[in-house]
């Protein structure tokens, strides 16, 4: 049951989504730093030059070309996804699209690429302090990942329903802004567990 | 003019890379460069958060809202999907932990509740005429949700009766089944019998089966199938508990045969 | 009372309504039905959480064997009890206290976000069930099943993902949905705390989720380097540790502005002062840094710098505490003349009290905090336990929770039921309530705290928490015993306040004995008062466009402006 009087068109919500994804990424800031900071504390205890420990475990070959490639993709992507944004101010339905696609498939392919190389190291997990603490730490980071592709993907189907233009595509953008943040989380991750090792 | 919340929040982006600072270089001093990066490096990204969240107060203009515009009133439908999402982390929780289908069914949970969820939320955006709104929502999700649902009400009620059947034990689940069979025959019966029924109680009553349902087969799931022994050792401690018992006579096909056979 | 009455200001939008049976709470978009589900939910665990509590009490009532848990119960309950009180009692019951009146307070239709905050309280639920549940099954830190030490984890980082969406829906709808002309520095102090509070725990609490992430990977996979089951607390008891409790607190001291303000009808002599007080307390309470029992770091000079810091916050928190209560007290003095003796009703007196027990709770730490690092500083570790790790920090948790928390809820409630439920308490049993709450909160604080001050009592034996109960080769006195009882005695005075205190919610409003209130029984100042009481569900609140969190305190000074003009005329 409604009460109905004249119809109008809504007017959007002054970024109030926008808002939102800032305070999510507020916290998912301080949830790696918990993480990457524990993992870079103990590494900094163990292998300091006064204890002369084995941080990373013997025989672990570290893939570095395909999680640096791996990384070099979700840079691309961050490309593709305020290509995605940029168009869809412009109200430009066909670029927008297939940005949005584009910055999807990009981002699957991070994850498959960085999932291979955790295959390729041959590592398992619960054989080491360094390995929980990596994998745990990587695994963090690609859960941000694949939350915001969900939420990239989410966005496009608002797009689809017609939200573009400069002030409709605050839902995309908001999208956007979380992109970015997986990027720089990723960023400190490898930078963190497979570069400092 | 930078208004109270932005300013609070640089002076807390101050405070904290001070604190920072501090802190390293302090806990470096000892010679050992046994630097305490835990907390250096929370502060360090305490501060940066703290800086994000000044901009944004300062992007939306937290000192002066004069020029914003309040007919952005939203009606919000009201729905089902956060608790569909709550269900949903529920279940991933225990799948995680203790049964992997569980898993599935919660990222399922999840991702059908966010879908719908985004669909609301854009069409109550579209216009003032609710039901207008709901047209155009139905439209984009219906050819989803028919056939998905359509399939998950026949699929989730089979995974979750079949946990209770496989954890009871083999007689148990006999006599769960006919109580189910019989439960469904009196309710549908009361239901068409009494057409003019209140809603209320027609859905009280659902949720309830529904929710023995669900707690069962979760709960079952957890305590774990029932041990099943091969057909033929079954067969040998039944013969061994039968004393004094007649044994039955062996109208199999093959026995049929063996035994004219012998008459022959 | 106020005879004011709005004008509906013209919705040009139509209006879903909410569904008015029972099922309607399952799917309601209304900030006013969430706000209420997450009252009287954690109203309901607090129950819990003051009896386990009380267990644990019990059994260190004997410094030699366990009186009412065995060596196997009494890690888990100790720990159930602590995360009970802050997470399933004191950080909801305020965000639900936020999500009803935030929306009103800032001239706003409904939360930035109403589905996300309904998502918020059913989430926490379920997760709050899980969370029970592993505890129930022998999970949770020292619990016997492997299983539920990782659902403990699940669920309390579902918890806390719960608690944090709903904040963060809170925090903007401060920021993006104010009326036009509602500068934030104007706005109502309690919406003020809220968006302190929401922003430190969005910087604190995702720290515990990074470091759950850790501790779950960990105990999954081989228990390898974190002491399995009995590893666990110890990297996560922060949580429920001062400083980072004084976080969960400050919307008590939004509440006593409020009130304070209302009741003394006029402002506090410099009101940017109260709102940087209210954000000094929050800022202070940013303790996600210090956990260096996650790595053991620190050498003495660490040790050294972490003693004048942890003074250094104290002392922050204790400057802004002080300095709140004195400028209520002072707006208070200063309508001494108007106030009648009537006019202190339980709210007022609530609220002072629990001003006043964050300032004791934040020179608790002080004091704490001063001892210790004068052992560093000034004589060297003399292999004395630090004073944070004994009793000393039970007792200061004590009276945050219930000195602070429950005091300063009673008074909330007291204050916002006839908008809430349309219903005033009975304020005789209120007063009653807080006497109770205050003189228990005091003793269930003083037992602990004297205990670890002069005996030297430990808190928590991590690694072997039995030993905790089994105290007597570990203190230096003979008084600890009776230290404890003192403390139990106290608990047993702040449940009776409780039990008094529900049973005057029940009698008032489910049973409908409260007097019914008209929309403005207090001559507020805020924004809701404006509007029925209750505001009817599901319907857009009527507020017209607002450039003050005291609309009504501004109009009544504008009425006596005017009056003043029109005798000088006279004259």
């Amino acid at each position: 049951m409604t009460e109905t009087t004249d119809v109008v068109a809504l007017a959007p919500r002054p970024r109030s989504q926008f808002v939102a994804t800032g305070f999510a990424v507020a916290a998912g800031s301080m949830m790696m730093a918990g993480a990457i900071g524990w993992y870079m504390a103990r590494r900094h205890q163990v292998s300091s030059p006064g204890l002369h420990g084995n941080w990373v475990p013997e025989g672990v070959a570290i893939p570095t070309p395909q999680l640096d490639y791996a990384l070099l993709t979700l840079l691309l992507s961050v490309v593709t996804a305020h290509w995605a944004l940029y168009a869809s101010r412009r109200s430009d339905r066909g670029n927008t699209w297939l940005a949005i696609a584009t910055t999807i498939f990009l981002g699957l392919a991070f994850i498959n690429m960085v999932m291979y190389s955790l295959n390729r190291m041959d590592l398992e997990i619960g054989s080491g302090e360094w390995a929980n603490l990596a994998f745990a730490v990587t695994g963090l980071s690609l859960a941000l990942a694949v939350v915001g592709l969900f939420y990239m993907g989410l966005m496009a189907l608002r797009s689809l329903g017609g939200n573009m233009g400069r002030v409709g595509s605050a839902p995309l953008g908001a999208a956007v802004f979380f992109w970015d943040f997986v990027a720089l989380a990723w960023a400190a991750t490898w930078y963190a567990v497979y570069v400092v090792k | 003019m930078i208004g109270i919340a932005s300013r609070y929040f640089a002076g807390r982006v101050a405070l904290v890379t001070a604190a920072a600072v501090v802190l390293g270089i302090a806990t470096g001093m000892d010679g050992d460069g046994n630097v305490a990066l835990y907390g250096v490096i929370v502060l360090g990204v305490a501060a940066c958060a703290f800086a994000l969240l000044a901009g944004l107060a300062l992007s939306v203009g937290d000192d002066d809202s004069a020029d914003r515009e309040r007919h952005h009133r939203h009606p919000t439908t009201p729905a089902y999907w956060p608790l569909m999402s709550a269900l949903g982390l529920g279940l991933l929780m225990v799948g995680l932990v203790l049964d992997g289908i569980f898993t599935i069914f919660g990222m399922a949970l999840l991702i059908v509740a966010a879908v719908e969820w985004t669909g609301s939320a854009w069409a109550d955006g579209l216009s003032s005429d609710l039901e207008a709104n709901a047209v155009a929502r139905d439209r984009l999700l219906a050819p989803f949700e028919v056939p998905l649902y359509g399939v998950l009400c026949i699929a989730v009620p089979v995974v979750l009766v079949s946990r209770v059947l496989l954890a009871s034990s083999r007689n148990g689940a006999s006599y769960i089944a006919l109580a189910a069979g019989a439960m469904v025959i009196v309710i549908a019966f009361t239901f068409s019998a009494k057409p003019n029924l209140r809603r209320s109680i027609v859905a009280t009553v659902l949720a309830a089966v529904a929710a023995v349902v669900i707690v069962g087969g979760i709960v079952s799931a957890a305590v774990g199938e029932r041990d099943f022994h091969p057909l033929e050792e079954e067969n040998e401690s039944d013969e061994g508990h039968e004393e004094g018992a007649a044994a039955l006579p062996d109208l199999s096909p093959s026995s049929e045969k063996a035994q004219l056979e012998s008459l022959s | 009372m106020s005879d004011i009455t709005t004008e509906a200001t013209d919705l040009s939008t139509t209006v879903p309504r909410e569904d008015p049976t029972p099922f309607g709470w399952l799917n309601t978009a209304d900030h006013k039905r969430i706000g209420r589900l997450f009252i009287g939910t954690s109203l309901m665990f607090l129950g819990l959480g003051l009896i386990l509590d009380l267990l644990v009490r019990l059994d260190l009532t004997d410094d030699s064997d366990f009186v009412a848990l065995d060596a196997d119960t009494f890690g888990q309950l100790f720990v159930f009890g602590r995360e009970s009180l802050v997470f399933l009692f004191l950080i909801p019951v305020f965000l639900g206290l936020a999500i009803y009146l935030v929306p009103l307070q800032v001239g706003a239709s409904n939360l930035a976000f109403p589905r996300a905050g309904a998502a918020a309280f059913w989430g926490w639920l379920v997760s709050a069930g899980v969370f029970v549940g592993a505890y129930a099954g022998n999970g949770g830190p020292y619990g016997g099943w492997d299983d539920g030490v990782d659902l403990y984890m699940l669920a309390l980082g579902g918890m806390v993902v719960s608690l944090l969406i709903g904040y963060i829906a809170v925090a903007t709808t401060v920021l993006t949905e104010r009326s036009p002309g509602m500068f934030l520095d104007r706005a109502a102090p309690f919406a003020w705390s809220t968006l302190v509070t929401a922003s430190m725990l969005v910087v604190s609490l995702p720290v515990l989720l990074g470091q759950l992430v850790i501790l779950y990977v960990d105990h999954r996979y081989g228990h390898v380097f974190l002491g399995g089951n009995f590893g666990i607390w110890g990297r996560i008891d922060w949580v429920v540790k001062t400083p980072t409790m004084f976080i969960y607190l400050v919307p008590v001291l939004g509440v006593a502005a409020e009130v304070v303000i209302a009741t003394a009808r006029r402002r506090v002599l410099e009101p940017l002062a109260m709102y940087f007080t209210i954000g000094l307390v929050g800022l202070f309470g940013f303790g996600a840094w210090m956990n260096f029992s996650i790595t053991n770091e620190g050498s003495d000079l660490g040790d050294g710098f972490e003693g004048v810091v942890l003074v250094a916050l104290y002392g922050g928190a204790a400057l802004g505490a002080t300095a709140l209560v004195a400028l209520l007290g002072f707006a208070l003095f200063q309508s001494r003349k108007s106030l009648k003796l009537g006019g202190l009703n339980t709210s007022v007196l609530g609220v002072l009290g629990a001003g006043k027990f964050v300032v004791a709770a934040a020179l608790y730490g002080l004091l704490g905090a001063g001892v210790d690092w004068l052992e560093i500083a000034g004589r060297g570790n003399d292999g004395n336990p630090y004073l944070r790790d004994t009793t000393w920090a039970t007792g200061q948790q004590s009276i945050l929770i219930y000195g602070a928390g429950l005091l300063g809820l009673v008074a909330a409630l007291h204050w916002w039921a006839p908008k809430i439920w349309g219903r005033t308490l009975n304020d005789l049993l209120g007063k009653l309530t807080l006497l109770l709450i205050a003189v228990g909160a005091t003793l269930a604080s003083l037992g602990p705290a004297l205990s670890g001050l002069l005996y030297d009592q430990p808190d928590l034996a991590y690694l072997d928490p039995a030993q905790t109960s089994l105290y007597a080769e570990a203190v230096d006195g003979g008084g600890a015993e009776a230290m404890a009882w003192l403390g139990t005695a106290g608990l047993l005075v702040v449940i009776a306040g409780a039990l008094l205190f529900m049973l005057n919610l029940v009698v008032s409003l489910v049973l409908r004995n409260g007097t019914k209130a008209d929309s403005d029984p207090w001559d507020g100042a805020a924004p809701e008062w404006m509007l029925d009481s209750p505001p009817r569900p599901g319907i857009l609140d009527a507020l017209p466009d607002l450039d003050s969190g005291t609309p009504l305190l501004d109009m009544a000074e504008a009425g006596g402006d005017e009056q003043d003009a029109a005798e000088e005329v006279k004259v």
